[in-house]
């Protein structure tokens, strides 16, 4: 388990990133793969910076990496408001453009690049996302 | 070095953006605002030149989506070119690489725009 405890500063976000990337591919996971989750990471990070705290820079965000297991298991905890999950109508890109829409991809990418995604309270009652990357993707028909 | 620095150029009527650095939820300001002055000159044919670009999140994607359509309206264009493995991978994770074209080369993505309508 590896934790990191930073402020809701957006500047942060740039090593947070660095540090899942180098995390998950000393979890075994590719360049390319490691690339991807650290870009989950920086969207979901970036959300409780934005959503959850408003863009308040003194607040704390936590994260967890666990990658033990068959798993890289994420938790990022905050004190914010709670982030949840809404339904989403199915990702089309085309619409988003032509709505002119500027927000709203980052839980497309949250979505796309983790196996599970699931929004909550952590056991010390703070709110949190959990994203969940399987270390062996079952291959199609398996 | 700075998170992102941008220098913009002239070349006919194509405004190069050069985007070094990285774009994300702390520098997208500063990426918005290059894109923004662009078009308040007038010029809606524009190339971002991304061979300093080191990563892009959605962020700076979402800025791109919200002005290409008006750009299009105008007869312009974002295009995007050199774009290392990373930010590729990306835009193919949304599928942004369908709404933006993208170009090996700034020469390719400058002359691009003689080529076609835009």
């Amino acid at each position: 388990m590896f934790e990191l405890r930073f402020p809701s500063d957006t500047q942060f976000l740039n090593m947070v990133r660095d540090l899942a990337r180098r995390l998950a591919e000393s979890t075994g996971f590719d360049s390319e793969e490691a690339e991807k989750i650290a870009m989950a990471v920086d969207e979901a990070t970036t959300n409780v910076i934005q959503h959850a705290y408003h863009g308040a820079k003194d607040r704390e965000i936590e994260i967890h990496f666990d990658p033990e297991g068959e798993s890289l298991d994420i938790q990022i905890l905050h004190d914010g408001d709670a982030l949840e999950e809404v339904p989403m109508p199915a990702f089309d890109l085309d619409k988003l453009v032509a709505e002119r829409r500027k927000g709203g991809l980052g839980i497309y990418i949250m979505r796309q690049v983790m196996d599970d995604l699931n929004f909550g309270k952590s056991g010390s009652g703070k709110n949190m996302c959990v994203m969940v990357r399987y270390k062996r993707r079952p291959a199609k028909g398996e | 070095m700075a998170d992102l620095t941008m220098e913009s150029e002239h070349r006919g009527d194509v405004v190069v953006i050069h985007a070094r650095g990285f774009i994300n939820a702390h520098t997208v300001r500063q990426f918005e605002a290059e894109i923004e002055r662009a078009l308040e000159s007038g010029r809606n044919r524009i190339v971002i030149n991304g061979s300093g670009l080191s990563y892009i999140a959605s962020a700076g994607l979402g800025v791109i989506m919200g002005h290409i359509e008006d750009v299009r309206s105008k007869g312009g264009d974002i295009r995007l070119t050199n774009l290392n493995e990373t930010v590729l991978s990306i835009l193919e994770v949304l599928g942004f690489n369908h709404v933006c074209r993208v170009f090996d080369s700034e020469e390719e993505g400058v002359t691009s725009y003689s080529h076609s309508n835009a």
